[in-house]
Order: C-alpha cells, then sequence, then structure tokens
C-alpha cells in the first residue's frame, strides 16, 4: 500500500462560516443568552444567598469614654467584651438579617443623651460597617462623637458565607418536618394519581368502553384551572360550613387529606397522558403469542402489559411526584396549618422577608425536583427505544364484565373531576352558600374585591398571549438552531443543557431566583422588576423545556438533508426555514403556543413573586381572594381561566384544523 | 494503491482535470475514513465510488461537497481551490437516497427552489421549471405534491432541483437504493442519459457493482478507507489491481497456491498465468472467474494439455441463462472449483452431477495476487 498509514501532521481543515453559519451561531447565541441571563444567573444568585449570613460582630470595634469634662478618656475597650460584662446580647441576638441594625449605646447603661461624656468609636477591621444616623461608615480611624450623636449611632451586620443557615434550618424542628409533610403528600398523592390514572389509561386503550372520547375530554380538564381551584371547591364540599363535611367523620379537610385530594385532581391528566401513551404502543402480536400459550389473562396482564407499560409507569410517577411536591397553590388554599417545602419558601419570603432562608429551602426542595427529572431522563430515552416500526396496533376484544368494570372505574374518575369543576362553577353563580342559594353574578364583580379585580384577568390574558406568541418563537427557533446546525458541538450541547434545566426547576425557586436576581440595583436588567416583562420572560422559561422537547421531535422528524440541498442550491437557510421548516413544523407549533397559553394563564408558582400592583394576574388574584376569604369570588375568578383556556382550546383546534387544511395539503396522499 | 493509479494515467487530454483531489484524510477521532486519497476526475466524466459499507465512499462525497470537510488535503474544482469552502460557495447540485424533496412544496416549487431568489424573472424560471420537468419525462406532473407520486418519479424531481441551477458538478448518493429493481433499471439508464445530454461532470456513490459497470465511465473501487482501483468497467473486471477488486467485482475462485516461472503451482497441477511481477515461490492466490472456465469433452490422457484440468461434476444450480457447476479435481486436491457453463454447453457435453469432463483456465484468466498484502 503506497503513502503512509497514520494522519500526516498539520492542522485540520475548517471550513470558513459562511453567512449562514454565522446567522445560525447568533442567533444560538442569542437564546442561549436568554436562557443564561433568565435561568442560569438567577438560579445562581438564589444559591450564593443561601450561603450568606448576616450577623453583628462586636469584636471588630472599638470604644472610648471620656469622663464628664469630655477631656479624659479611659482605656479602650472592645465592644465584645463590654457586651460580655453586660451579658446585653445573645449569641441569637447577634444574627440578623441584610438590613439590621444594632444600636450601640445598649453597650452602655449609663448613657444619656444629655450628658457631656464623650464616645470614640473605630472599627478594628475594613469589613467592619457602622451608621452614623443615615451615613454608612466604613473607616478603622478613631471617631467622636457627642452623646447627642452617639444615640444615633448603629452598628451594621457584616455578611458570612458559610453553610450556617443550612445549619439552621435543619436544627429547626418546624421546617424539617414541612420536608417529612411534602415527601409524604407527595408520595401518596403519587401512588393514587398513577393507579387511577393507569386504570383509566387501561380503559381507554384495552376495553370497548362507550364515550372514551367524552372520558378523554373531561379527564383533561384540570389542566385549564389552576392547581389550587380543586382547593376552593373542596373547601365548599368538606369545609367547616361544607355539605358534605360529615362524610370525613371528623376529620378536617384542611390539611394532607384536602392536598391530596386536589393534588390527584390536578396530576392526573399529566398522568393519563403519559401512560396511555405507554398503553397505546402495544403490539398486538405479544397477546396473540401469549394466547397461543394458553397464558392466563391475568398472567399475560403481569408478563405482557405491566413490562410494557413499566417506563410509563415510571415517568407518570416521577412527573406527578414532581408536580404535587412543587406545588404551591393547593396547600396555600387547603393546607391550614400543615406546612410544605412550596409553603415554607413563600412563608419566609412573603411573610418573614428572610430572603436567605427562603433561598434555603429552594434549593432543599430542588433536591427532590432534579433527582425525579434525572430519572425521569432517563426512563424516557429507554422508552423510545421500545417503538418498533413494525408493531401491530393492538385491537381490544368485548368482554362484557371487563368492560362494566371499566367503565365504572371511567365514570367514578370522571364524576370526581367534573364535579370538582362542577361545584367551582356552582359556588361562583350561588349569592351566599349555603345561606342563599340563589343564583346571581355578584361573584364576578371583581372590581368590588381585593385582589386586581378585571384588570388582574385582562393582564392575565394579555401574559397568556404574550407568552405563547414570543415563547414560541423562541423555544422553536433555539431547538431549530440545537437540532439544524452542523458543527459547534460544544455550543450546541450546552445551549441542550440549558433548555432541559427549567424543567427541573421548580416555579417557586425560579420566582425566588428572579427576585434575587433582578431586583438587585446593581444589576443593568433591574429595570425589567415589576413589569409584564419580567412576568413573560419568566413564565417563557419556566415553561420552556416542554416546548423545546416538543419542537425537537417535530425538527427530527424532518428529513436532515434539507439543509445540505438548499446549501448546494445556494439558498439562505432562513429561506429553508421560513418555506419548508416552520409549514412543515406547524402542528408542533401550535401545539407549542396553546401549551404556553394555558400554563401562563394557571401558573401561580413563579410570578406569585413578581407581580406588582399594576401587573396583578387572574390566578394570583384567586389566591389572594381565598386567603381574604372571599371564596366565591376566588371560584368565579378560576371559572374565568377555565373559561378563557377552553375557548383558547376549542379555538386552537378549529385553528389548527384550518391552518393544516390549507397549508398541509401535502399529508393527504 | 498507488501503482494501480499510475497505471490509469489520464489519458492523452490536455489541461487540469476538472475535479482534483490530492492527498485527503478523514478522521473521525480515532477512526480514519479516508487515507490518502488522490484522484482526478475530468470535465463531463461519470464516475462511480464503489466499495461495500464502511469503505469511505459517501465520506469522500461529503467532503467534495462541503459537508464534512477532509481532516486533511486539498480539493480543487475547475481550477478553484474549494478545500475550505463551505457548501453553499461550491458549485454543484446534490442527489440524496431519501430525495429530500420538501413535502410542503409543489413539484414546481421544488424544482424552482434553487432559481428563485437569484433576480430571475419569473416567468423565465416557469419556462426553465417546464423545461426540466420535460426533461426528466414529467411534465405533467408540476403542480403536484412529492407525496403524490412514486419513488422514481421523485427521483427524478429530485434531480431536476440539483441540475436546476446548472452546477458543475452532480452528486449523486447512493441514489437508486431506495427504488424496486425494476424501477432502478429503468432509472440507471435514464440518469445516463441525461448525465451524457447535459455534459456534466457527475459522482455517484453505490455499493452496487451492477449499478457502477452499466453507468460509470470509470469506477473509483474503494476499500477500508483507501482507492483499490481506478479504471473503465471493464478494465475493473478484466484485469482486477487487487485481490479485493477481484472478489467484490464480480464472482471469482480464490485457491491458495505458489507462484513459479511464470505459473501458478496448486496440489499437483500447474497453470500458466498473465500475472506478472511476482517472485518465485511467493505464496499466492490464484484467481480464475467462473465465467472464464471452458468445458471440454472429458479427456481420456492421464496428463492433459496445458492449463486443462480433469474434473468431476459435484452438483449444479439452474440459474435461469446458465448453469452454475460445482466441481472438484484430483490435481486440485480439497479445493473446490466453481464454473458457469451456458445451457448449450450442458447439453452439448452431456454435463450433469457425477459426469467427468475436462476443463480449460485460459493463461491470460489465470491472476494471481501475492498472499497476506
Amino acid at each position: 500500500m503506497a503513502g503512509t498509514s497514520t494522519l500526516p501532521a498539520g492542522r485540520s481543515v475548517k471550513l470558513k462560516l459562511d453567512r449562514d453559519g454565522i446567522v445560525k451561531r447568533c442567533f444560538m447565541a442569542l437564546i442561549g443568552l436568554y436562557l443564561f441571563a433568565a435561568l442560569v444567573l438567577p438560579l445562581y444568585a438564589m444559591l450564593s444567598k443561601s450561603f450568606v449570613t448576616y450577623g453583628f460582630d462586636l469584636a471588630r470595634y472599638e470604644f472610648q469614654v471620656s469622663d464628664e469634662s469630655g477631656t479624659v478618656w479611659g482605656e479602650p475597650v472592645s465592644a465584645a467584651s463590654l457586651n460580655e460584662v453586660l451579658g446585653k446580647f445573645t449569641a441569637d441576638d447577634l444574627a440578623s438579617s441584610s438590613d439590621g441594625r444594632l444600636a450601640v449605646t445598649d453597650l452602655f447603661p449609663d448613657f444619656s443623651f444629655k450628658s457631656p461624656v464623650k464616645y470614640r468609636l473605630r472599627s478594628t477591621t475594613a469589613d467592619a460597617p457602622y451608621l452614623v444616623g443615615l451615613d454608612l461608615q466604613r473607616t478603622t480611624e478613631w471617631q467622636e462623637f457627642d452623646s447627642n450623636t452617639f444615640r444615633r449611632v448603629n452598628l451594621r451586620p457584616v455578611t458570612t458565607v458559610g453553610l450556617q443557615n443550612y445549619v439552621d434550618y435543619f436544627s429547626n424542628a418546624a421546617l424539617f418536618s414541612s420536608i417529612e409533610n411534602s415527601l409524604f403528600i407527595a408520595i401518596v398523592s403519587t401512588v393514587l394519581t398513577v393507579g387511577l390514572a393507569f386504570g383509566f389509561a387501561y380503559a381507554l386503550n384495552r376495553s370497548c368502553i362507550p364515550f372514551k372520547g367524552t372520558f378523554r375530554l373531561i379527564a383533561m380538564m384540570p389542566i385549564l384551572v389552576p392547581s389550587l381551584l380543586p382547593g376552593i371547591a373542596l373547601i365548599y364540599l368538606f369545609g367547616n360550613q361544607g355539605f358534605l363535611k360529615g362524610l370525613l367523620m371528623g376529620q378536617s379537610i384542611y390539611g394532607p387529606l384536602g392536598i391530596v385530594i386536589g393534588s390527584v385532581f390536578f396530576t392526573f391528566p399529566h398522568a393519563l397522558i403519559i401512560i396511555s401513551t405507554a398503553l397505546s404502543i402495544a403490539d398486538q402480536r405479544q397477546y396473540e403469542a401469549a394466547e397461543s400459550l394458553r397464558a392466563s389473562s391475568w398472567r399475560t396482564f403481569w408478563t405482557v402489559t405491566i413490562p410494557g407499560a413499566r417506563y410509563g409507569l415510571i415517568s407518570a410517577a416521577f412527573v406527578t411526584f414532581t408536580l404535587v411536591i412543587t406545588d404551591f397553590g393547593l396547600p396555600k388554599v387547603i393546607g391550614g396549618q400543615y406546612n410544605v417545602l412550596a409553603i415554607d419558601i413563600y412563608k419566609q419570603v412573603i411573610g418573614q422577608q428572610n430572603f436567605e432562608m427562603g433561598a434555603v429551602v429552594s434549593v432543599v426542595l430542588l433536591i427532590p425536583a432534579v433527582f425525579a427529572f434525572i430519572i425521569d431522563r432517563q426512563v424516557q430515552k429507554k422508552q423510545v427505544s421500545l417503538l418498533s416500526a413494525r408493531s401491530v396496533p393492538y385491537q381490544p376484544k368485548p368482554d362484557r364484565r371487563f368492560d362494566m368494570l371499566m367503565l365504572l372505574w371511567c365514570l367514578v374518575v370522571a364524576i370526581f373531576i367534573a364535579g370538582i369543576i362542577a361545584v367551582c362553577q356552582v359556588a361562583a353563580l350561588v349569592k351566599f352558600w349555603p345561606y342563599d342559594l340563589s343564583l346571581s353574578l355578584k361573584n364576578y364583580a371583581f372590581n368590588r374585591m381585593d385582589g386586581g379585580g378585571w384588570a388582574a384577568y385582562w393582564n392575565s390574558l394579555q401574559l397568556a398571549a404574550m407568552t405563547a406568541v414570543a415563547g414560541t418563537a423562541i423555544i422553536f427557533t433555539g431547538a431549530y438552531m440545537v437540532e439544524k446546525v452542523d458543527g459547534f458541538r460544544a455550543g450546541r450541547a450546552l445551549f441542550q443543557f440549558f433548555a432541559m434545566l427549567p424543567m427541573a426547576i421548580p416555579g417557586m425557586v425560579l420566582g425566588l431566583a428572579y427576585i434575587f436576581f433582578f431586583n438587585d440595583p446593581a444589576n443593568p436588567l433591574n429595570f425589567l422588576y415589576g413589569t409584564m416583562a419580567i412576568l413573560v420572560i419568566s413564565t417563557v422559561t419556566h415553561f420552556y423545556t416542554v416546548g423545546h422537547l416538543t419542537a425537537l421531535t417535530a425538527l427530527k422528524q424532518i428529513d436532515a438533508e434539507f439543509e445540505p440541498v438548499a446549501a448546494s442550491l445556494r439558498q439562505p437557510f432562513w429561506r429553508l426555514f421560513a418555506r419548508v421548516t416552520v409549514p412543515v413544523c406547524l402542528p408542533a407549533i401550535l401545539d407549542i403556543s396553546i401549551y404556553m397559553f394555558v400554563n401562563a394563564m394557571t401558573t401561580v408558582s413563579a410570578v406569585v413573586f413578581l407581580y406588582s400592583t399594576h401587573t396583578a394576574l387572574a390566578s394570583v388574584a384567586v389566591l389572594n381572594m381565598d386567603d381574604a376569604g372571599d371564596i366565591a369570588p376566588a371560584a368565579a375568578m378560576g371559572m374565568m381561566i377555565f373559561y378563557t383556556n377552553a375557548a383558547a382550546r376549542i379555538l386552537h383546534a378549529f385553528a389548527s384544523r384550518r391552518i393544516l387544511g390549507r397549508t398541509q395539503a401535502w399529508r393527504a396522499r | 494503491m498507488m501503482n494501480a493509479l499510475i497505471a490509469d494515467a489520464p489519458r492523452a487530454e490536455a489541461g487540469e482535470p476538472y475535479l482534483k483531489i490530492n492527498g485527503c484524510w478523514k478522521a473521525f477521532g480515532e477512526f480514519v475514513a479516508l487515507r490518502d486519497i488522490t484522484l482526478d476526475i475530468r470535465k463531463g466524466e461519470f464516475v462511480c465510488f464503489l466499495g461495500p459499507s464502511g469503505c469511505g465512499k459517501t465520506t469522500l462525497l461529503r467532503a467534495i461537497a462541503g459537508l464534512d470537510p477532509q481532516t486533511r488535503g486539498t480539493i480543487r474544482q475547475a481550477g478553484r481551490d474549494i478545500s475550505a469552502l463551505p457548501a453553499s460557495q461550491r458549485d454543484y447540485g446534490i442527489v440524496f437516497q431519501s430525495y429530500a424533496l420538501f413535502p410542503n412544496l409543489t413539484v414546481e416549487r421544488n424544482i424552482a427552489f434553487g432559481l428563485e431568489n437569484t433576480g430571475r424573472p419569473k416567468a423565465e424560471i416557469a419556462a426553465r421549471v417546464a423545461e426540466l420537468l420535460a426533461l426528466v419525462g414529467l411534465p405533467e406532473q408540476g403542480r403536484k405534491y412529492p407525496a403524490q407520486l412514486s419513488g422514481g418519479q421523485q427521483q427524478r424531481i429530485a434531480l431536476a432541483r440539483a441540475i436546476a441551477i446548472n452546477p458543475g458538478l452532480l452528486l449523486l448518493d447512493e441514489p437508486l437504493s431506495a427504488l424496486d429493481a425494476k424501477v432502478r433499471v429503468h432509472l440507471r439508464h435514464e440518469i445516463k442519459e441525461l448525465q451524457r445530454k447535459l455534459g456534466v461532470t457527475t459522482i455517484m456513490v453505490t455499493h452496487d457493482q451492477e449499478e457502477a459497470l452499466s453507468m460509470a465511465d470509470r469506477i473509483v473501487v474503494m476499500n477500508h478507507g483507501v482507492i483499490e482501483q481506478v479504471g473503465t468497467p471493464t478494465e475493473i473486471y478484466r484485469d482486477p489491481a487487487t485481490l479485493f477488486v477481484a472478489d467484490f467485482i464480480g464472482e471469482t475462485n480464490k485457491i491458495e497456491s505458489v507462484f513459479d516461472e511464470g505459473a501458478v503451482r496448486v496440489g499437483q497441477a500447474t497453470l500458466a498465468t498473465g500475472a506478472q511481477g511476482l517472485s518465485d515461490g511467493a505464496p499466492v492466490t490464484m484467481a480464475v472467474r467462473p465465467e472464464d472456465i471452458l468445458p471440454h469433452a472429458a479427456g481420456h490422457e492421464a496428463q492433459p494439455a496445458p492449463n486443462h484440468l480433469n474434473v468431476t461434476v459435484t452438483s449444479m444450480e439452474f440459474l435461469g441463462s446458465y448453469w452454475r457447476t460445482h466441481l472438484t479435481s484430483e490435481a486440485l486436491g480439497e479445493t473446490p472449483l466453481v464454473a458457469n457453463f451456458s445451457m448449450n454447453a450442458v447439453r452439448r457435453l452431456g454435463i450433469e452431477p457425477g459426469a467427468a469432463l475436462t476443463v480449460e483456465l485460459p493463461a491470460e484468466r489465470v491472476l494471481a495476487f501475492p498472499r497476506g498484502a
């Protein structure tokens, strides 16, 4: 063989970047930058905040006191030793927050502001600030004060970076018990939801029951309402004045019971979609083989059905678990005194203004969410390989007894779901439950209540529309760049990681991270704080991943050779993008936009930290009206969200059909 | 195989070749997919890259197209160094196995895709599209969508789209592999005719030797990232430069033997060979094609004529136009031979399983390749 057999030394040939390559990289960098600023930086800000503690370090200050003449000075003495002698402040008293103050006069029991005694103060280190009036001092020089000025001197806390917040958190029994509560609620809800959804999906895919379409429609309804709406319905049914209260036999609906029932309601459709997909890909031939081997139907169920659906079941379990453990609305409405992690974040931040502790709870909440996310991703990868193009779809055979059982199952679930919505509707229309049951629209007069009024509803509509449009554009373009750019492998992998990240971040955590990042006056993006824009950004980011995956799936189905062909025809990529890629992916694009719209209407968790007086939202208004005791108007606002989402869904179905009919004529053979 | 390349030096034609590939390597991490590829392609030529899957033929095509650049080496097209140019700045049209037709655009819009956005007036584009549709024999199909056409029709549209912009080079990446056998044979002929009519320099990648032999002006046989041989279809078939080529193209009997004074020794037999450049006593693999083995009536002398062997028929398969016949010869020992005999010969000589006959292995058809090379 002639020539050498190993690669000769030298530089590898690299193609020159053409205009397309540059434009594509710019786009990807832009959207990558968006995700970096809207996700990575805020999370980083939050994480670093969770390690910061504030406290007064008395060892860093020294005082000198004069006699009555103001000329003869005593020995310098440190504040720490003064405190030791006095026993005034305990270690707990010295812990503080970012804007804590400690009056120095507390260290001098005989201080009087009228006395002629003078005081001197100096910091022994440069990072020991104190206030004189409103002026912050950072000097190690002695400063002299007359007694009248001295009473306006305050020490400022110094920051320490460390694990102290975590130590405090885990030694606080009340906070720590929330972990237990959250896990308990999440696990119980997951078992119930996955069990119910499996039976329901089994009925839809493997039995011959009637009204499958109606059942499916009803099962999807909870997606259209905020997660806290079932809480309101449960209060009406089983609350202190609920007409079914007797059924609880003394148990209170406020607490774990209510949270679990509500969680089953709002997570049901999510679990159903996943399990139903897993069951729908069954291969008829496996069942025929089992039958020919004379396996009993019970044995077939355990050896064919369950293994075939196991990835779907695992995935559904983790999705449900994550939804419940990160949910905030439901425990807020019906949790009573029962604390869970998401509530703790809210209480620490909104109630106690203890942002650092809020950050710590957020980090704790991140752990199960990230864990569930990673396992779910692993399982999803395996699920794909189960699909085979040669599978023969399963055809259920009628079986009277079995079908009756399945019908009963579906009826029970459907009545539960439709019932919850119906109770909310009735509550919204009834004048004064349970005393005056005549109908009226007075509960819809939102402008008469706190919570933002009708303006909140219009804000929500605006947010949903903007999120749908901007979010879909950003997500689809980003996915296109990941999928269809050649080379630039490291950049694409990083981008893909950023795009997957939001799914692992609970909304509460994202919202709190936004406070830390955007509310920082030093941040040039600070102007976004309190605007509609930050609500759009947080919502797009919060729901980024599902849209991204939908877009990727659609793009992967497009022939990878379109780009080379267009390049060989010397056409810019954007022409291919506009003329071919977008029209071909239109069904997926519409799906992403409706997903963004519906979620923007219902989300509470991320935006509850970020709305301002003029950007109040309908979903938050439900929360606040409920908080204020206006439960009927809260139900009415929840129903407004339901009507809107239902209408958007119908509009979407209608528009999809029309657009598909017009632009996708090529699909028909 | 450099000697093969030199043996096939460009025929008396002046000027630089149209496409000049020089010392190209391609590495994917540790794996080397192309090793020191040097190749010239003349203007207007139809060249096939032929080889088993993984031989590097598609990799070479993608390097020429600028889709996956070579790691080392240069490529010049029409006197221009295109080694580092992105695809959009090169001058070629390409047809893929998947056709890659845009599903949401009509056939007309597909063909017009490369013509639009170039400042041409609409009427001119329409005329050109009509001309191309006529050229590929589908004048009535312009308003249909790709999904409404058969596979063969789609492939012709893809071809029309590729040549619409009058590219200097046409690249075909296994264009016929996804089609039925019948359609494939038909399209082979059509593509070849079209290429001749347009005179466009064309490179086609294929793993189908029949396709390569019937369409190409020259075939580049590749294996394990190197060029084994470059030559016309008859050269490749009649005078394979390596055992790999002899074995990959057509069928061949391979028999381990020893070279000795212009002949190969196999068992007790000595067969004269046209092979040259081998040293005496060297271990070689003798190769002879089944159709080059000529049948004669059984001779009765114990020592047959030179390059004749006394054989016994062990089994026969009827393959339509000929009989595939398995033979054994005492002189060759255990090694069986496969020969293709025509219907006529079988009838005339009464060849049947168990029959004895004499076969001739003409010296110029007996090839020998060094072993272990």
